[in-house]
């Protein structure tokens, strides 16, 4: 373990969330994938800003001092260390390369919004893209077809990953044509904890970046648990969220500067003009052009402090860690149930899982009895159903029936061991006599 | 809730040995064809995603408009949904539009005929329940088939456990 019991204790003493107790027994809480739990240290800085400067940040741009009173320049103080705290986090070379969201899907919408495609323009991903790393694309599709009156144009493609739902490098690099003008990946899979090399995705980078292209990366499942350097992994544009790090429920997107700037604006209106005439706009430049309205300026304080936990009180190499040791105990106690009517998704070895453990059967009866039983008896919260790769899912279990039955467990570096084995014992006895457990379905 | 004795049987019997990792009862598989009418229905109570969805290849139109094929999907954690999708659509394949639409899935009567495909004495209320709405959703396709628009969900009543469990009813096989 990358904590010892006593470390581990301290860890899971800041977490309030985790002082709850219900039938007098605690939560277990393993829908970190999702949205992790909150630290005191985070809700104290989002509080901070409701009691101390709960006021306006807006109506300047970066580095512009254009508004002078109390409460606004402790806030503005405040907002720039975020940003700059995000800045280093995704190794950004400059500060107003970020870009405040409500969360990944709105960051991937900004760019695929504001990237200009042309008719015969592809962009590329892979089989299984989160729906926010696939929509956006459809309907920059859906909006090219329009604008051309040719409903068969086809904009998005995809490439297939590895029979285990591994990454396959090379369909990805054979995939890519002179038309690909964007490949949008997502860096670890929310499905199965699958992530792309470092290696590989260098390679694409190299690839699309000859050719004139971009590289997209949906990040939201690898900042959290690994160290992340945009620049060094030849990232274009990458975008992330708070809420699966300990933080305020918002993301960022990062994109390099020349390129984000050059994006079309997405939401417009307050804030995001440098002027504006009866008949004429004027837009800022990144990132305030991506800023409409007033923002979330609590959630700023707080993802500051969450990334401040995260990154120094714990440690992106130690998370890691003890995610890999709870991945392992998970997986050595399901893999021997796998049978007909039961099995895990993604690679056999949980070292390339991550934190992610997804279990799967064509009989909803079995998901559900799991789901219940587990929250009744211990009080665990997983999460079912298709976790946003629908297209996935159907694209591979339709014809199997077990497109919808899924049951994942996902980790951080505040659970135990004994979390693991209270699921792994309901998991047991329900697959063991599924026809025993209809009731609980 | 408890699951009836017969959908308990029916479950096992129908669904459950016909399901693996490689295989799924034949009506929970997507269609061969493109469907010609689609339909869905929040047939369990809690919201989210529990959706069943129901699609048909059907042929010709009006009231002798025909369903050749039918096929349902769900995450169909219920056992008693995944028995009444099941009935329904077997029960369905072959019928006219006017057949399917003559039935009024709020009249217990006239579902004796998925009581009979489901076996045992007695009509259990938990199949009750998601035969009206699986009925429903299958109205609903075959109204799509024919270009019309869906009918709103009629009121269902929540199961009881009438007529649930009474093994020693049954005669064993």
């Amino acid at each position: 373990m990358a904590f010892d019991a006593t470390r581990l204790a301290a860890i899971r003493s800041d977490f309030p969330a985790l002082e709850r107790r219900r039938n007098g027994k605690p939560p277990i809480y393993l829908n970190n994938t999702c949205m992790t739990l909150r630290p005191r240290p985070v809700i104290e800085a989002l509080l901070s800003y409701y009691e101390r400067f709960p006021t306006c940040g807006g109506g300047r741009s970066l580095g512009t001092h254009d508004l002078h009173n109390w409460f606004q320049e402790e806030l503005r103080e405040r907002e720039e260390a975020a940003r700059e705290a995000v800045r280093a986090l995704l190794g950004a070379e400059r500060a107003d390369e970020i870009v405040w969201t409500r969360n990944t899907s709105e960051a991937l919408n900004i760019v695929a919004h504001g990237y200009r495609l042309e008719p015969g323009d592809e962009v590329l991903g892979s089989e299984r893209e989160h729906n926010s790393n696939l929509v956006p694309w459809l309907e920059a599709e859906a909006r090219l077809r329009k604008e051309t009156g040719d409903p068969s144009l086809t904009v998005r493609r995809f490439f297939d990953l590895n029979e285990d739902g591994s990454f396959n490098v090379d369909n990805a690099l054979a995939a890519i044509t002179p038309r690909t003008k964007v490949v949008a990946l997502g860096h670890a899979s929310n499905l199965d904890g699958t992530t792309i090399a470092d290696a590989e995705l260098v390679a694409i980078a190299d690839r699309i970046h000859a050719q004139g292209g971009i590289l997209v990366l949906d990040a939201a499942q690898s900042v959290p648990h690994r160290p992340v350097d945009a620049r060094a992994l030849g990232v274009d544009f990458l975008a992330c969220s708070f809420h699966k790090m300990c933080g305020p429920t918002m993301g960022a997107l990062y994109g390099r500067y020349e390129l984000l700037d050059a994006l079309d604006p997405f939401v417009v209106g307050g804030d995001t003009v440098a002027d504006t005439w009866l008949d004429r706009v004027e837009y800022k430049h990144a990132p305030g052009r991506f800023e409409a309205g007033l923002q979330d300026y609590a959630g700023m304080v707080a993802t500051c402090a969450a990334i401040e936990y995260v990154t120094q009180e714990i440690g992106l190499a130690e998370i890691r860690a003890h995610e890999k040791v709870l991945n392992a105990r998970l997986t050595e106690r399901l893999l021997p149930l796998e049978c007909d009517h039961f099995w895990v998704l993604g690679p056999r070895d949980s070292d390339k899982r991550g934190g992610v453990c997804t279990m799967a059967s064509g009989v909803g009866a079995i998901v559900n009895a799991i789901e219940r039983l587990g929250d009744e008896r211990h009080n665990i919260m997983v999460r079912k159903g298709m976790f946003c790769v629908n297209s996935y899912l159907h694209r591979r279990f339709d014809q199997l029936g077990s497109s919808k039955n899924n049951l994942r467990a996902s980790v951080y570096f505040y659970n135990t061991l004994d979390e693991i084995d209270a699921l792994c014992e309901v998991v047991e006895e329900v697959v063991q006599n599924p026809l025993d457990h209809l009731d609980d379905a | 809730m408890a699951v009836s004795t017969a959908v308990r049987r029916y479950y096992a019997t129908e669904i459950f040995a016909k399901t693996g990792r490689d295989r799924a009862p034949p009506n929970f598989v997507p269609l061969d064809d493109p469907p010609t009418g689609t339909a869905h229905v929040e047939g369990c109570r809690g919201g989210g995603k529990n959706i069943l969805e129901v699609a048909i290849v059907a042929s010709g139109s009006g009231d002798v408009a025909r369903i050749e094929d039918i096929r349902v999907s769900c995450g169909l954690c219920n056992p008693a949904m995944y028995a009444a999708a099941d009935i329904l659509c077997t029960w369905s394949r072959g019928r006219t539009a006017a057949e399917v639409l003559a039935v009024d899935g709020g009249d217990v009567d006239q579902l004796a005929p998925f009581y009979a495909l489901l076996g045992g004495p007695g009509r259990p209320d938990d199949a009750r329940e998601k035969f009206q709405y699986v009925l429903a959703a299958v109205q609903n396709a075959v109204r799509d088939h024919r270009g019309e628009a869906p009918v709103a969900l009629p009121e269902i009543a929540e199961p009881t456990e009438r007529d649930h469990d009474d093994p020693d009813a049954w005669d064993e096989p």
